[in-house]
């Protein structure tokens, strides 16, 4: 088993620059999965508060720095994920122009930035099997969809519109306004099969695809069917029709081989 | 579902300020020594707007996610009414700024707070304080034709902007109106309203009597004078959303709570409002 090459698309909220977007994902996969990290596919969504100063720049150091120096996602010791955090933390803080900060910006950029992370990795665990292995972490309302035989398998870590609000759980770029550990880590992992797809999205896309899913629809069906060229309007056309919240909106998509 | 529109910088909202600036504004506010409600009416403002400015800040810039504009009206000796817009460069007729226009006109003092030190003592730290309003007040107090003129720009304003977020009208007072019953001025603000609902209108009472401190009451029972009652006859009920997002902030707003607050900061107000996503940490804007 192995990946089709995931596709990325990404929108900022209507009204914003590409520049202002503050989700950010990254996705490093090798050309044959292996079984360690090097050789894991490596997929990261984060999504940067609007309210918060700086968060596009922590959002960006939290997708990346997953990709780069991956979690141990097996262990469940969420003092692990707190020392894996500590240099995302400190990098956030070196590129603060602190001696810059007018007044209004103050009180937030020490308070620190925040962000949503979702994290996923797919790798083997022994070379000689096929078989897939993902996990994956969520802290905040980015969501991971797996699909299996045209059944929706995974909703993780929300599983119904209603759940979105406007106070998902966040990291912080500020090592004492961490008090998302541990009820807002979540954790999951799992095999994967032939066929499986696979989609991560930040919370307005998320919350439209589980607002379809529970009125019956298989709305995977129509984001397969998008071309990377529709996007964006495709996004549009939702929001416009109430259907979508204007937001920043991302989707990476792959598939198992 | 009303009071849902999205605040963004391309449909944004608007608060109105209405700063009592009459004669019996230099009395001390009760309970309170050494603090007159010309202060107090000061001090809201300027805490009003440095926690909405906070709130547009993405850190270097701020977004203009609202329009602003502050009335203030006292009178002459004679009673001649003296309303005038309080932010350089507006006029009665034309109040708004956007926030980065207010942003950039603060007078910006550095004052010594104590903070904590994160590990459970305290430390005196400098803050740098924006200032828009100095403490001013004399005479008549014409709330009826404030009142009035408000209600012209929100109704200029709400024609430019008619699926906005409802405008914010906050009125500043210590509600001894010399000019008439503004029971009915306020009736007709909160009659004004864009797709998303009524003009919310939420009134700072600020009053001699040395009563404790009241905020978002839900009925009028055991507020200190006729004047506290008519300031809260004069308030909007709080929409659902509001209440909810103060039950987020630790700050108890039970049903038919209203937007009015006596001898205390109206502040919190601003934390009321949905603009995007948002963490609890990032909410304790001091």
């Amino acid at each position: 088993m192995d990946l089709f090459p995931p596709l990325r698309l990404i929108t900022p909220k209507f009204g914003n620059r590409p520049d202002e977007c503050e989700d950010d994902c990254r996705v490093v996969y090798p050309v044959r999965l292996g079984r360690d990290e090097k050789k894991a596919a490596r997929f990261a969504l984060a999504d940067g508060a609007t309210e918060s100063a700086f968060s596009r720049d922590w959002a960006q150091i939290l997708a990346r720095d997953f990709v780069e120096r991956t979690p141990d996602l097996v262990s469940d010791e969420m003092g692990d994920l707190k020392a894996w955090l500590a240099p995302s933390q400190e990098s956030w803080d070196r590129l603060i122009p602190w001696s810059r900060i007018p007044w209004h910006g103050e009180a937030k950029t020490r308070a620190g930035a925040l962000a949503t992370l979702l994290g996923l990795t797919i790798r083997r665990k022994l070379v000689s099997s096929p078989v897939l292995h993902w996990s994956a972490l969520a802290v905040g309302d980015s969501c991971l969809f797996m699909v299996r035989r045209d059944e929706l398998f995974l909703s993780f870590p929300l599983d119904d519109a209603a759940q979105f609000g406007n106070t998902p759980a966040l990291l912080c770029s500020n090592p004492t306004n961490n008090g998302v550990f541990p009820e807002g880590v979540q954790l999951a992992k799992g095999t994967c099969e032939l066929g499986d797809v696979i989609m991560l999205a930040s919370d307005a896309l998320a919350g439209w695809f589980l607002t379809q899913h529970s009125a019956g629809e298989k709305p995977w069906h129509t984001l397969l069917n998008l071309e990377p060229a529709q996007w964006e309007s495709w996004v549009n056309t939702q929001r416009q029709a109430g259907s979508m919240r204007n937001d920043d909106t991302t989707l990476v998509v792959t598939r198992i081989r | 579902m009303p009071y849902s529109a999205d605040i963004s910088r391309t449909n944004p909202g608007c608060f109105l300020f209405l700063i009592d600036q009459s004669g019996s504004m230099t009395q001390a506010l009760g309970g309170q020594p050494g603090m007159r409600k010309m202060d107090q009416a000061a001090d809201s403002l300027n805490r009003t707007l440095n926690a909405i400015s906070q709130r547009c800040s993405q850190g270097m810039d701020v977004r203009d996610y609202f329009h602003i504009g502050a009335l203030g009206y006292k009178t002459d000796q004679q009673g001649g009414s003296i309303i005038q817009s309080l932010l350089a460069g507006t006029s009665v007729d034309q109040p708004f700024l956007l926030i980065s226009q207010v942003v950039d006109i603060a007078e910006i003092e550095e004052r010594e707070v104590r903070e904590s030190d994160g590990a459970g003592g305290l430390v005196n730290v400098t803050r740098n304080f924006p200032v828009w309003l100095r403490p001013d007040a004399e005479y008549g107090t014409p709330m009826c034709e404030a009142l009035d003129l408000a209600g012209v720009a929100l109704r200029d304003w709400i024609s430019q902007h008619p699926n906005a977020f409802p405008p914010i009208v906050i009125n500043i007072s210590d509600g001894m109106a010399t000019d008439g019953d503004p029971e009915n001025f306020a009736a007709e603000i909160m009659s004004l309203g864009t797709s998303d609902g009524n003009t919310l209108m939420f009134n700072a009472h600020l009053s001699d009597i040395a009563a404790m401190p009241v905020q978002f009451p839900a009925q009028p029972e055991g507020l200190a004078d006729e004047h506290a009652m008519k300031l809260f006859r004069m308030s909007s009920t709080f929409p659902p959303s509001f209440r909810d997002l103060a039950a987020t902030l630790d700050v108890v707003a039970e049903e038919n709570a209203r937007g009015f607050v006596f001898n205390a900061n109206l502040e919190a107000l601003v934390r009321f409002l949905e603009i995007g996503t948002r963490g609890v940490t990032s909410a304790d804007l001091h």
